[in-house]
């Protein structure tokens, strides 16, 4: 990790930990833009604005807190004033809407429920969970990608996305709820297991 | 406890990461009630399931972002301590030429405001970006309305977008970055050799004909916005007939 002290007796060798520290999470980034965005073209453009951001404010970063958490904060602000100044007429829905519509969705019959994990596990292919974290609606997806597979902490997905602890929650809860739906759904249609 | 006291703890309680004494309540809760049962279920093998197949998911970004960034984080440090000098310094352009072309296509919009050099030497990079990198331009050309069709759809904005004429060829439009926010890029072949045509929306800028990074452009405005031309250095004859013929058009 880079020290994070600016200003020091080495500037420019600061300056080059820090945005190498930063290219270690391109990749990731990348794959979120890549979420938001839908489209490689789109996705190059809102991480390289995401980076040249991060350069100019890097100031602000405070040291020994969680790198990869702040640089997803930029990315997401940076997406979410996209979509606002975007003349671009585009299908936004109501993310209270979408909740409600998740809530009101029925988990079925016990039978299909209580079935192990493992059988699921076993039952998913990957171009079906892709389909199915495709289908659900950004506000879950970020919210359950961003936990489960990115492991960041609930104070660190609210800053993210820009809403409080109790919102993550509940995306997160009806997130996983709108995953385990479709990935059932799938696993039905294959007449697998 | 009722169901909706149980749904705020279900999140921590399926990653394993709740209190002792929220862990217990949900146990408690879910021994007698079936709703709240299926829905920890679901939970737990959400997880279980993204986690186990997040890395067959994970994506790699290009290369090329890769570089593009190193060397935007460099010109920024270098633009930070104030090591370019543009005021009468002749040697302020080579060093725009260096600074741009470690740069590429990125953001540098401070800059760019000072010099039509630098955003010259932008598009001369972003040029042979789309035309070589990306080969957008390897396909049968496009019409007219098509391109308009693709400017009104990227950029929320409508263009006269000149049609394919005699020794000229309209093959593609992309969106492409530079310093002050997205330009139409405009791919056309003329006589075989690729020229770019940018529509630069917002910004009128004087009319000037320049060579940089081993380009010939022209610029143009028209109303608020700016054009420009780009094409490789030594097709200079050709290049001022095809802007000729785009000025006459784009209007
Ligand atoms: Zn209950
Ligand atoms: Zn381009």
């Amino acid at each position: 990790m880079f020290p994070g002290r600016r200003r020091t007796s080495e500037p420019a060798q600061d300056e080059d930990d820090f945005s190498g520290a930063t290219l270690e999470f391109l990749d990731s980034l990348y794959g979120a833009a890549l979420r938001l965005t839908r489209n490689a073209d789109r996705a190059q453009d809102l991480v390289q604005d995401t980076y040249l951001k991060a350069i100019r404010a890097r100031g602000r970063y405070t040291t020994g807190s969680n790198l990869k958490a702040w640089l997803y904060t930029i990315l997401h602000n940076t997406w979410r004033n996209r979509q606002r100044d975007g003349a671009r007429s585009r299908v936004s829905f109501d993310s209270a809407v979408v909740e409600e519509a998740a809530e009101g969705a029925s988990l079925g019959p016990s039978g299909h429920v209580e079935s192990p994990e493992t059988l699921l596990l076993r039952a998913t292919i990957d171009a079906d969970l892709q389909q199915a974290l495709d289908a659900l609606p950004e506000s879950f997806r970020e919210a359950v990608w961003l936990r489960d597979v990115d492991e960041l902490s609930y104070q660190e997905i609210a800053s993210v996305l820009g809403v409080p602890i109790g919102t993550v929650m509940s995306r997160l809860s009806r997130g996983r709820k709108q995953l385990f739906l479709l990935l059932t759904v799938q696993r039905q249609r294959h007449g697998s297991v | 406890m009722t169901c909706k006291d149980i749904a705020d703890k279900l999140a921590t309680v399926a990653e394993g990461s709740a209190t002792q004494g929220d862990a217990a309540v949900v146990d408690e809760h879910v021994a007698s009630c079936d709703a709240c049962r299926q829905m920890l279920h679901a939970q737990v093998t959400a997880r279980t399931v993204l986690r186990a197949r997040a890395a067959q998911l994970a994506v790699t970004a290009p290369p090329g972002l890769r570089t593009r960034i190193a060397a935007s984080a460099r010109a920024e440090r270098s633009e930070a301590k104030g090591l370019l000098s543009w005021r009468g310094r002749l040697s302020a352009f080579a060093a725009a030429a260096v600074l741009m072309l470690s740069l590429g296509a990125a953001l540098l919009p401070v800059v760019t405001e000072r010099s039509t050099v630098v955003l010259a030497a932008q598009l001369a990079l972003d040029h042979l970006k789309c035309f070589i990198i990306d080969g957008d331009a390897s396909g049968p050309p496009i019409s007219k309305a098509e391109a308009e069709a693709i400017v009104q759809r990227d950029h929320g904005w409508s263009a006269n977008v000149p049609a394919s004429t005699e020794g000229l060829e309209l093959l593609a439009v992309r969106h492409c970055l530079y310093g002050d926010g997205l330009a139409a890029h405009v791919l056309y072949r003329a006589e075989g050799q690729p020229v770019s045509l940018f529509i630069l929306p917002g910004l009128a800028r004087p009319a000037a004909e320049l060579s940089v990074l081993g380009h010939d452009e022209v610029v143009w405005s028209h109303g608020d916005r700016t054009y420009m031309l780009v094409s490789a250095a030594g097709t200079k004859a050709g290049l001022a007939r095809v802007a000729s013929y785009l000025q006459n058009e784009a209007k």
